[in-house]
Order: structure tokens, then C-alpha cells, then sequence
């Protein structure tokens, strides 16, 4: 598992790096502890099928990129690029690969209520039950429907 | 009476006249329609039930739990696609957008044509809608809910394109507009079936048992006689119970992918036609970056749609989800996905839909799991591509800085007309398109003759006592949202079993 971990980190680094654009990070945003909870809901079959690809980018990046180290031991940068030519490449397996990375942290990071705070989304009625606190503007809806009749 | 996971973990054995698998659009509406004709009536859900403290905007954490595979089923072939599926009371019904539109004629008169099956164009079907759109309060989307979202989805498709568009009919009672259909409606407006028909199958006798997973039909000769199967407690999805639920009837409804699974694992496969098949909805969206701030959680999670006259078989959606689920394939990573953030305040999506001529197969893995392919034709990629270069090019037209199809062959940012003919340049073949296939369909065909497994009163063929009530039995793709006539053809498969009135008034 710690191998996962490592994979799981330094891609969750490499899709939402630090930045100076005042938006939330992977560590802000507790991705890695995040997604260990996450497999932990998953069934068997597919938190076995998600630790096998944190630990194939994490050990594959030997082959898969050049530089021969493991992938948490590149710097960010060349992590990120690295995501970002396996999800545009021409052979299939590499687009999945990257896509299946770039969706995991994605849905962890877009599903952290700063995130979501910082695209700036609310809710248009209360939720109270739900643990994902976001701002009410109950008005929102009138607001289209009169633009609207204009 | 509803039977929760404390009930039933340690298992459990009962008989009944008639057992159901399946709690979503088709086993509900065959639940109550048996239940209401007196029989004893057993239903088995392999997930659990949706609580309202469950519907949460922590879109992965409800996927893995209400969903098959934890949200994360592929359907493999020509382009390796994400499929959700529902595992939960109510199934599809609870976490779909509600959307209920009848077949178009058109697909109608083919189904008969094709199958023999007088009612897919005969009164029976058009009676089934009437009373499952009465029962389901189905309505058009009022104007109040639809958001800017789907106003501008209105105004690209209609306004620009011309083609002929509406305020989608939805399965929802005083929407709120809140776009939280995926996660569940928190303010249970939603009329799915968990709140709709399995009350009134409760209400005459029913009981309900969740986290119960059917693994096996039971037979004896040439009669089915049940169901078995494990007992799956959350999380993780431990296998801690068996039970078995013995009955005269047995009502598969478990959906396109689980019940061929259970009737191959069950050595019930008569001339090899059971999973032969498989139909799914192709296409793809664009996501279109307005100068205006749409504020695209606002509104009916698709609210407004077109059926259109230049692409036949090609649907319009105006479109929402949860942004963990939606942007799993937006932009690039890294600065260059988290400096657009900004821009999401900004986004209408509008997804193109198509019938296409697709085939396919599902199989019953060795651990049982349902394994699924699907070969797409390349000539089902033009009408795609055109599609959404239709919708790209109208976004823009309505003022959008740029429009992005998450599809890897074509620009990524298109801003003029230039950029979107990449999305028909020819460099798009069907491995790369981007979708999500959700509506499948078509995996135990129903027909007259014998060349599909079921018939015309939704028997298996070979077996006696066993029926099919669920999207698999459909013998080609609706060209619309299946759920209206998953529902219908269950209502009337179900009221022949039970000796209903086909012609009961709404």
C-alpha cells in the first residue's frame, strides 16, 4: 500500500500543484487521505483495480518516462507534463492510463467543499442533511427567469 | 415492509408467489402490479436505500456506494466508456434526471417491424405511458427552474440551429431547479419509483430486502422456482449472508448488464441469445465558455432538449452534474485545469445523444461480474462529430470565449468556426470519442420469433415461470431516455402475468 500512496501523492501533486493562484491544492485539500477513504468505500474488485494503477505510475514511470526514476521522485513539473502527454497520446493504453490518473485526483479534488467554494458554486435551496456545507441563494433562480423576461 | 441490512445480515430464506430482482424502473412498476393482484410479492435490491442524510455533493463517496462498481464500470470495445449504474432502492430512477419522453413513432413502427411484437406499435403501450406518466407526475420543465444553463442550451439549439427543442417532461413535482439529480433529489421532488410504486407495492404486501445481491435463478426441470444469493453489507461491499427466496414467479429486473450475468451464471441461456447483444446510446458534450456568468449548478439538471430534424437519431440535452463528475475530462492538468477554475462559474454544456448502429455482447466473468463489449462502426462517428460541431458553433455564436469537447484529436480550445471544423476533420475516429454510456440497452432481446430469448409476454424462452422486465428486453436503442418505457413494458408485461387490465384507465 505504500507504494499506492506514494503514486496516489505524486499524482495528486502533479494534477493540482501548489500555484499563486490563490486556489486549493492537493495537500489544502487533503487529496491523499481523501482518496485512501475513498477506496475504502469502493468494492473489492475496483480498490484492487485503483491501487494496481497508483502503483503501476508510480513504478511504470521508469519505463514510461525518460529519466529512470520512479515517479514520485521526479519534480512536479515533469510529472504533470508527463500526465498531460499520456492523455493526448496515440497509443490507446497511455490515453487511458492518463485519463484514468487525471479523473481519480479530479474527482477528489472538484469534490472538496473549498474547491467547490472556490468556483464559487451555491446551492439555490438548503440542504441540512448533506455534510458539504455551500452557500443558499435561494433568489438565483428568479434572477435567470426575470433576465429571462426581459 | 422494507427489510434493511440489521434485518438481513445474517440472511434469510422465505417463499412468496412472485420474487423480484430489481428495485428500479421495471422491477418496481412489476412489484406493485403483482402486489396489487394479491400475490405474495418478494422484492430483492442488491444495494441499499437512499436516505436523504446519503444525498450528499461528495459525488465520489455517493458513486461508491449507491452505484455498481462504485461508479466505476467500463464498458470495453472500440472506446473503453465509464457506465453508471445504479445499485440502490429505486435504482436508475433515483439518480437519473428523470427525463420521461414515449419512443418516437418512428422507433416504434421498427420495433414492430422488426420483431413482430404488435404492442411496441399498438394502444397497449400508448395505455402503459398514460398510466406511468399519471402515476410519475410528469411534466414539462417549468420555465421558473430551467436556469440560464439550460436557457442557453435553448438558445444554441433552438435559436441558432433551428431545430426544434422543449422544455424536457421530467418525473419531478415542484422542482426545486438544485441540479442534484445524480446524488439523489434531497428535496424529494423527484418521483422515482423508490417514493412512487414500491410504497404502493408495500402498501398491498410487499416486502422490500436491500443489500441482497441474486446470484443464482433456481430451477427445478423446466420451471424457475427462485432466487439465491449473498447479502452485501457497506462499506466495502463484504459478502456476510446468504438467502434464498423461493417462488412460482420470478421477475428478473436487474437492468442490461445484471440480468443476463444472473442468467448465465444460472446455466439458463437458451441457443447461446442471452447477452448476445448489447445497445448503448453513443456521443459525446461541449462545454462552451460564455462571456456571461451562467452559474451552471443553477437549474434542472436537463431541463431542456431537442430531438433533431438534420441528424436522425441525434438528441439535444442541456446538461449538469456534480463538477467532480462532470470535469473528469475537462481541459489539460495541473496550472494550466486549475487557472480555468475561474471559468466554470461561465460553462453551458450541451451533450448530443445518438441511436447509432452499435453492437455488442455482455458475459458473466468467472468471479460473476458482468464484462461488457461494445464495436462501434465508424460511420456512427460522422453524425456524432456533426452534432457537436453544430452545438460548438452556435455556443460561439452566443458569444462563448471557447468551447471544449474533451475529445484528444480536436482542438482544445475552439474559438471560431476554423477551430471547431477539427471535430470533422476526419482525425476523430470512434476509439477517441468521449463518453459516458448510461443508457444500455438491447442484451435479451424481446421478440416474436425465436430470434431473441424473450417473447411477447416477456418469458424466457425454455423456462417456464421466468420473466424479463428491465431495458434489456429492448430489440434495438429507444433513440430517447429508456426509462418511460422500461416502465411501460414493464406495466405490461406485469398486468399479464398478474391478470390486469391492459386497457385500466389512467
Amino acid at each position: 500500500m505504500g507504494i499506492a500512496r506514494d503514486g496516489i501523492s505524486a499524482a495528486s501533486e502533479a494534477t493540482f500543484p501548489k500555484t499563486d493562484l490563490a486556489a486549493p491544492d492537493f495537500e489544502s485539500t487533503q487529496m491523499v487521505e481523501r482518496t485512501l477513504e475513498y477506496l475504502d468505500e469502493l468494492p473489492p474488485a475496483q480498490r484492487r483495480l485503483l491501487i494496481v494503477l497508483f502503483v503501476f505510475v508510480e513504478l511504470g514511470a521508469v519505463f514510461l518516462i525518460f529519466g529512470f526514476r520512479r515517479f514520485s521522485r521526479l519534480h512536479v513539473r515533469r510529472r504533470t507534463r508527463a500526465i498531460s502527454e499520456w492523455r493526448r497520446s496515440r497509443f490507446l493504453a497511455l490515453r487511458v492510463l492518463g485519463d484514468s490518473v487525471k479523473a481519480t485526483t479530479t474527482m477528489m479534488y472538484m469534490s472538496h467543499p473549498a474547491v467547490l467554494e472556490h468556483i464559487g458554486e451555491y446551492r439555490v435551496c438548503d440542504r441540512p442533511l448533506d455534510r458539504v456545507r455551500l452557500r443558499v441563494l435561494p433568489d438565483a433562480l428568479a434572477r435567470d427567469a426575470s433576465s429571462e423576461a426581459e | 415492509m422494507r427489510h434493511g441490512l440489521d434485518d438481513v445480515r445474517a440472511g434469510f430464506d422465505v417463499s412468496a408467489d412472485a420474487v423480484v430482482v430489481g428495485s428500479g424502473a421495471g422491477g418496481a412498476v412489476a412489484a406493485a402490479n403483482l402486489a396489487r393482484a394479491g400475490m405474495r410479492v418478494v422484492v430483492l435490491e442488491a444495494g441499499p436505500e437512499v436516505r436523504p442524510e446519503d444525498m450528499v455533493r461528495d459525488a465520489p463517496r455517493f458513486l461508491a456506494r449507491h452505484f455498481w462498481d462504485g461508479g466505476l464500470r467500463i464498458i470495453y470495445g472500440t472506446a473503453p466508456s465509464p457506465s453508471l449504474q445504479a445499485r440502490c432502492l429505486g435504482g436508475g430512477t433515483v439518480v437519473n434526471s428523470a427525463i420521461m419522453l414515449p419512443l418516437p413513432a418512428w422507433v416504434r413502427a421498427e420495433w414492430r417491424d422488426e420483431t413482430g411484437v404488435k404492442h411496441f406499435d399498438g394502444p397497449e403501450l400508448d395505455q402503459a405511458y398514460a398510466r406511468v406518466f399519471a402515476r410519475c407526475r410528469v411534466a414539462p420543465t417549468p420555465e421558473h427552474v430551467l436556469g440560464r444553463r439550460n436557457q442557453l442550451a435553448r438558445e444554441a439549439i433552438s435559436g441558432v440551429l433551428g431545430e426544434p427543442g422543449g422544455p424536457l417532461p421530467r418525473a419531478v413535482h415542484d422542482c426545486e431547479g438544485s441540479s442534484d439529480c445524480l446524488t439523489g433529489c434531497g428535496g424529494s421532488r423527484k418521483q422515482s419509483v423508490d417514493r412512487v410504486y414500491l410504497p404502493e407495492a408495500e402498501e398491498h404486501g410487499a416486502e422490500i430486502f436491500t443489500h441482497a445481491e441474486a446470484t443464482r435463478v433456481l430451477t427445478e426441470g423446466r420451471r424457475a422456482v427462485g432466487v439465491e444469493g449473498d447479502v452485501i453489507a457497506l462499506p466495502g461491499w463484504r459478502k456476510v449472508g446468504r438467502f434464498r427466496v423461493r417462488a412460482k414467479h420470478v421477475i428478473l429486473a436487474a437492468g442490461t448488464m445484471q440480468t443476463p450475468v444472473l442468467l448465465q451464471r444460472s446455466g439458463i441461456n437458451p441457443r447461446g441469445l442471452v447477452g448476445a447483444t448489447l445497445f448503448c446510446h453513443i456521443g459525446g458534450a461541449v462545454v462552451g465558455i460564455m462571456d456571461e456568468v451562467v452559474d451552471p449548478w443553477v437549474g434542472a439538471t436537463q431541463g431542456w432538449g431537442a430531438i433533431s430534424k438534420r441528424v436522425h437519431g441525434l438528441k439535444y440535452e442541456g446538461l449538469w452534474a456534480s463538477p467532480s463528475v462532470l470535469m473528469v475530462r475537462w481541459g489539460d492538468v495541473g496550472r494550466r485545469f486549475v487557472e480555468r477554475l475561474d471559468e466554470v462559474r461561465r460553462a453551458a454544456v450541451i451533450a448530443a445523444v445518438y441511436r447509432g448502429k452499435v453492437s455488442g455482447s455482455v458475459r458473466a466473468t468467472r468471479s460473476g461480474a458482468p464484462s461488457m463489449r461494445l464495436f462501434i462502426p465508424e460511420e456512427n462517428v460522422d453524425p456524432v462529430m456533426r452534432g457537436l460541431k453544430a452545438a460548438a458553433d452556435a455556443l460561439l455564436q452566443l458569444g462563448a470565449r471557447y468551447v471544449h469537447s474533451g475529445i484528444a484529436t480536436v482542438v482544445d480550445e475552439m474559438k471560431n468556426e476554423r477551430d471547431t471544423a477539427s471535430l470533422v476533420s476526419g482525425r476523430v475516429t470512434a476509439k477517441h470519442l468521449t463518453m459516458t454510456l448510461n443508457h444500455t440497452f438491447g442484451s435479451c432481446r424481446m421478440t416474436a420469433t425465436e430470434s431473441g430469448p424473450v417473447d411477447a409476454d416477456g418469458r424466457l424462452r425454455g423456462l417456464e415461470g421466468l420473466y424479463l422486465c428491465d431495458a434489456s428486453v429492448f430489440p434495438s436503442p429507444s433513440a430517447v431516455n429508456p426509462q418511460a418505457t422500461i416502465m411501460a413494458l414493464s406495466d405490461i408485461t406485469s398486468r399479464k402475468l398478474a391478470g390486469l387490465r391492459l386497457d385500466e384507465p389512467v
